[in-house]
């Protein structure tokens, strides 16, 4: 035995020695010129996609376009990377990857100057959208990414409210106070509000306390996904949310509102059960009055004559009938005149970033951007790199509206043509193209309509990175900030029990986060 | 001088004769030999030689340093595992699961297959087998959402029945009381047609006259199957254990991570999904790795030791 | 030889049976729920409960599901990718099992601990990225099957079944003068069908429902394998992905719905579903007789 181990462990290292040497030799592609890109796509392009070939003229360039599955990029992304395999062009996922990148040596170091001669007009573009962006692509001081924005993610989560229910419970106006709000929750676990006989409806279920109910308390306690801590501004100063003062008086409210049964006692397996995240089925199937989960384009109702509405809509209106209606509210207000909703935020840290390879290869690097500056700032380009050609892949009506042709028209089947958002950046593009005649009617009045009723106040994280010891203190945090805040609304633990929440959390690194946090913020303020 | 020559010539001589003697085992048995060939070229080729990956452990991994380059840590990625403070209570969620699968979910095809091999009507056999192995096509994301439907306080079949018979329905999937419970259940429905296969395949094997003869000396079916069907499964149930005890530190990540909820971390939260939690996803290759090593080592030994026993209780172990 | 039943055999029989019936409805649901959820409307996908009869009869799930351009080539590189391997990975597996069930099989212990050292111990994503890149087989169906050839669990059960056969069947032959080769052929093989079709089985679902390998090693769509898709219509589809400027420019895209999810389920999963039936035929008892008296 004790051989056999011996023999075994010295195959090992032979085999080791036999392949050692190899893990760093070739890159990703030899230098002939062909760039090597990679954006956020939902499915492949063909070889001799027709949009990769149109711009591949247009440019005089080759592109080599990666395609890497969004469901496993970091895994998939990281292996390549590690066998020196690393794209010219990329999209940065999360500010975490972003950092890392940049420890790595992964990526180059960008300069204002650099960008301004090369790429004047992706600086406008940015600029004037916010020029603050920069500093968030900004690391120690060293600019990294062309900054991207997320344009929707200006809007907050919208408070939707069943308001046929609101009516038949004698209510005629949308609640606005928090106290309204728990009027209306009472009654629609008491009242009977759908009129079936049977005391089976309740007042509102998780994604209206984390998304919107905390927030009339001043802060939420965590992000939309459920699973990151948020941080507030406090005096000038980042504060972890979900151990302010404000959030035992929340946990005491929603403890009685558990007890008083006006949570849906499900509301531990969540109100959306299946499907994509935005989705309610507590909500569309008559379950509860209350929900705040969706962004305005999830839930829109159809906005033109032939818009069939969002599949919110029309779940909701297929379940529960046509005479049963939802209108959008405004984020409850609190006892100190406090309100707010999830909202996302448009600026993150990262952006568009370039392998270190190119730092030998100003050329290169600046064909790169003269390709990103015109697809992101000439029009027909982009229609191209999202649509491609008129007639042959989408037609369009007089009023402006563009009608996909059949097997153009999943994000699969138009990355397959190589549009999409193959070559289509995401968050880079003039602003006002959302809004006017660039924008297509449909979510042009989508954008209206969400400046009406989902521009009230949103609460986003105003931690934009992590922070260092971030990997090494938060899965404890917010394991324990989950189980106690249900423990709490659920009365498993008394409400004092917040009080050792917040000493747990200093001892467990809480304190080391919130200066970190602020180390940073002192950077970008 | 001249004594130390002898010696060694002798000791060569010795080894000449063994050697040669080995020789002749190889010749005789060059079929063997040949027949191990192609998998003993596999197992270098696709195992031993990307095994140098394991050091990975023991280094922080930088991406443009390679696997070789990259700075050795020693234990470090094992310390800020090993060291964190839910170390404790994950490590023991995963033994607690892991043995009540074992307990239950072990026996469960063993008995199916049992079950299936007295049934007389061959289709109906048939029929049950094929259906009773669908689950184990089903991901446990889909199975997720259809437990949660299932399992609903409010609207699932199991809590329908519960009331029907005078109980008060229960919360299983976010209750910490029932929710191991839901885990061992659910996978074993999902995997006991399946599981049961390889058992059916070595019933197959015995001999119809056993049975034949055992009716006619007026046995009992119970007595029939623990004195013909249950000795004839014995080597691969010994097998199969032997792994199963070895799988014990491995928790069933699909399962738990699709199914699990903030409300049941504290009896569910498992070495898997909570290293998965600490950012595996964000390319802590080391850390993961590190993971990987730890739980192998105590699988190995797990193994080990359960071979052991196995031969000394009868003959058919790993070795 | 008819044997007759007694009360006790059919009392036994009924119990057995109407458990099993039971187990069978138990294990049957999901798949209602999934094909009448494949064929629902997509507005009734979100109604709370089991969808045990689809709601109507709509078939545009599985429409949009073949319209899918990868679908075809998707399906002939799955099947293709499975045989190859059943067929390689069989062989091999069985010769080496063969040869590590003969107690006398020299340096014995030493094979088989060099075999199970590699369950335990394995070097991870990054260094079979490398050295699958290093054979030159990127992009080649070849890097789906060649690593996964030898699975060491199902070698080790082959290899265990093998050591179960008595050996008095095996000396006859030897003593005629056959060599080892032909005895694995002629005797060994045709004895364990049972298990060689179990592992036959295994090693075809898990190549069937692979997918990460091809992720990582193939780059030409048109090379990929069914369970791509089927991944990236279920996991993906429930991640927003669509851009909002593609949205905004003109495509009214929407997430997946949960029927063309249920239809791509079913669609992927069924031919190898359907495999087993053909395999069972190989557990009919009394195969050992039958050899033995031939």
């Amino acid at each position: 035995m004790k051989k056999t181990i011996a023999f075994v462990l010295s195959l090992v290292m032979a085999g080791s020695l036999m392949l050692g040497g190899c893990g760093k030799t070739t890159g990703g592609s030899a230098d002939n010129g062909t760039i090597d890109w990679l954006m956020f796509s939902n499915g492949p392009a063909d070889e001799d996609a027709p949009v990769k070939q149109y711009f591949e003229e247009k440019f005089g360039v080759k592109f080599n376009l990666w395609y890497i599955e969004r469901s496993k990029w970091d895994d998939l992304l990281s292996v390549r990377f590690a066998a020196g395999e690393i794209p010219d062009v990329f999209p940065t996922m999360s500010s975490s990857s972003f950092r890392k990148y940049i420890e790595q040596g992964l990526i180059m170091p960008l300069s204002m100057e650099m960008l301004e001669e090369d790429a004047p007009k992706l600086v406008q573009l940015v600029n004037d959208y916010d020029p603050e962006q920069w500093k968030y692509s900004t690391i120690d001081g060293q600019l990294y990414a062309i900054p991207t924005y997320n344009y929707a993610n200006k809007y907050h989560i919208a408070s939707v409210w069943r308001d046929d229910w609101l009516k038949n419970v004698g209510i005629d106006k949308i609640p606005e106070t928090l106290d309204e709000a728990e009027e209306a929750f009472y009654k629609f676990r008491n009242e009977d509000p759908d009129g079936n006989g049977e005391k089976d409806t309740y007042g509102l279920s998780d994604k209206g306390i984390y998304n919107s109910i905390f927030g009339a308390f001043g802060y939420l306690p965590r992000d939309m996904g459920g699973t990151a801590a948020m941080w507030a501004e406090k005096d000038g100063k980042l504060v972890y949310s979900a151990v302010q003062p404000e959030m035992k008086e929340a946990l005491t409210l929603l403890n009685k509102w558990y007890n008083d049964g006006i949570i849906d006692p499900e509301f531990l397996a969540g109100e959306n059960t299946s499907g994509h995240w935005s989705n309610s089925q507590a909500f569309v199937n008559g379950r509860i009055g209350y929900t705040a989960n969706g962004m305005f384009y999830h839930i829109a109702p159809p906005m033109t004559e032939d818009d069939t509405g969002s599949s919110f809509y029309r779940d909701f209106k297929k379940l529960q009938g046509e005479n049963a209606t939802y209108a959008v509210g405004r984020p409850p207000i609190g006892p100190d005149g406090k309100s707010g909703n999830f909202k996302g935020g448009t600026i993150s840290s990262g952006g568009i970033v370039f392998g270190n390879q190119l730092a030998d290869n100003p050329e290169k690097l600046k064909t790169i951007l003269n390709i990103i500056s015109e697809i992101s700032t000439d029009y027909d380009l982009n229609l191209v790199s999202t649509n491609g050609f008129e007639g042959e892949h989408y037609d369009k009506k007089e009023d402006g509206t563009i009608i996909a042709k059949e097997g153009f028209q999943t994000g699969a089947e138009l990355s397959k043509i190589g549009a999409g958002s193959i070559f289509n950046m995401n968050g880079l593009r003039p602003v006002q193209w959302y809004t006017d005649e660039h924008a297509q009617p449909v979510s042009r009045e989508q954008y209206k309509w969400a400046e009406e009723v989902t521009n009230y106040s949103g609460i986003d994280s105003k931690l934009l990175v992590e922070v260092e010891s971030g990997p090494k203190y938060n899965t404890v945090l917010d394991k324990m900030r989950e189980t106690t805040y249900i423990q709490i609304i659920t009365g498993e633990k008394p409400i004092d029990y917040f009080d050792e929440w917040v000493e747990e959390w200093k001892k467990n690194g809480g304190e080391q986060l919130e200066k970190e946090a602020n180390e940073w913020y002192n950077t970008v303020k | 001088m001249a004594a130390i020559t002898k010696n060694a010539e002798l000791g060569s001589g010795k080894k000449t004769g063994k050697a040669q003697q080995l020789l002749k085992t190889y010749k005789k048995q060059r079929y063997l030999l040949l027949a191990l060939l192609p998998g003993l070229i596999y197992y270098l080729v696709f195992h031993y030689a990307p095994m140098y990956g394991v050091i990975i452990a023991f280094k922080r991994f930088n991406f443009n340093a390679g696997i070789m380059g990259s700075a050795w840590v020693g234990l470090e990625n094992f310390k800020t595992f090993l060291g964190s403070p839910d170390f404790g209570s994950v490590f023991a969620n995963t033994l607690i699961i892991s043995f009540y699968q074992l307990l239950f979910g072990f026996p469960a095809p063993i008995l199916l297959a049992i079950m299936l091999n007295e049934v007389r009507n061959m289709a109906f056999k048939k029929t049950v087998q094929t259906i009773s192995y669908l689950p184990h096509f089903l991901s446990w994301v889909v199975l997720a959402g259809i437990f949660l439907e299932l399992l609903s306080p409010s609207r699932g079949a199991v809590n329908y029945f519960i009331t029907l018979l005078g109980g008060e329905p229960i919360d299983f999937m976010t209750n910490n009381k029932w929710f191991r419970a839901v885990l061992v259940v659910t996978n074993i429905w999902k995997e006991i047609g399946w599981s049961s296969i390889v058992y059916l395949a070595a019933v197959s094997n015995i001999d119809t006259q056993l049975y034949e003869a055992a009716t006619i000396d007026g046995a009992s079916r119970i007595k029939q199957i623990r004195h013909i069907t249950l000795p004839s499964m014995v080597p691969i149930i010994t097998i199969m254990l032997i792994f199963a005890v070895g799988k014990i530190i491995n928790d069933n990540f699909d399962q738990i991570y699709n199914m699990y909820r903030p409300a049941v971390y504290p009896s569910a939260d498992v070495i898997s999904t909570y290293v998965y939690r600490m950012g595996v996803q964000k390319m802590e290759y080391s850390l993961a790795t590190a993971v990987g090593l730890f739980k192998n080592v105590i699988s190995l030994v797990l193994v080990l030791s359960t071979n052991a026993i196995a031969k000394r209780l009868g003959e058919y172990g790993l070795w | 030889m008819k044997i007759k039943m007694t009360l006790g055999d059919r009392i036994f029989n009924t119990i057995n049976g109407i458990i099993l019936a039971f187990l069978c409805i138990l294990t049957l649901f999901p798949f209602l729920h999934l094909i009448s959820m494949s064929l629902s409307s997509p507005e009734s996908a979100s109604k709370f409960g089991l969808h045990l009869i689809p709601e109507g009869l709509n078939v545009d799930a599985y429409r949009k599901v073949f319209e899918n351009g990868y679908i075809f080539s998707g399906y002939a590189n799955t099947i293709i990718n499975t045989v190859l391997s059943v067929i390689l990975s069989l062989a091999v597996m069985t010769l080496m099992a063969y040869a590590l069930s003969k107690k006398h099989l020299v340096h014995r212990t030493f094979f088989t601990g060099f075999v199970v050292f590699t369950m335990f111990f394995q070097g991870g994503l990054i260094p079979s990225y490398l050295l699958i890149r290093n054979l030159g087989l990127m992009d080649n169906r070849l890097a789906l099957i060649l690593p996964v050839l030898v699975n060491t669990f199902n070698m080790l059960i082959i290899r265990n079944y093998f050591m179960t056969i008595p050996a008095d069947i095996e000396e006859a032959a030897v003593i005629d003068g056959a060599n080892d080769l032909y005895i694995f052929a002629r005797i060994m093989l045709p004895l364990s069908m049972p298990i060689i079709a179990t592992v036959a089985l295994w090693v075809a679902v898990e190549r069937w429902n692979a997918w990460f390998d091809c992720l990582l090693y193939i780059r030409t769509p048109s090379k990929y394998v069914l369970q791509v898709l089927l991944q990236r219509i279920v996991i993906d589809g429930s991640s927003e992905f669509m851009n909002f400027e593609v949205r905004t420019a003109g495509t009214n895209s929407e997430p997946t719905t949960e029927t063309i999810k249920a239809a791509t389920i079913i669609v992927s999963s069924l031919p190898i579903m359907c495999v087993y039936p053909f395999i069972q035929k190989y557990f009919v008892k009394g195969v050992m007789v039958g050899s033995l008296k031939g």
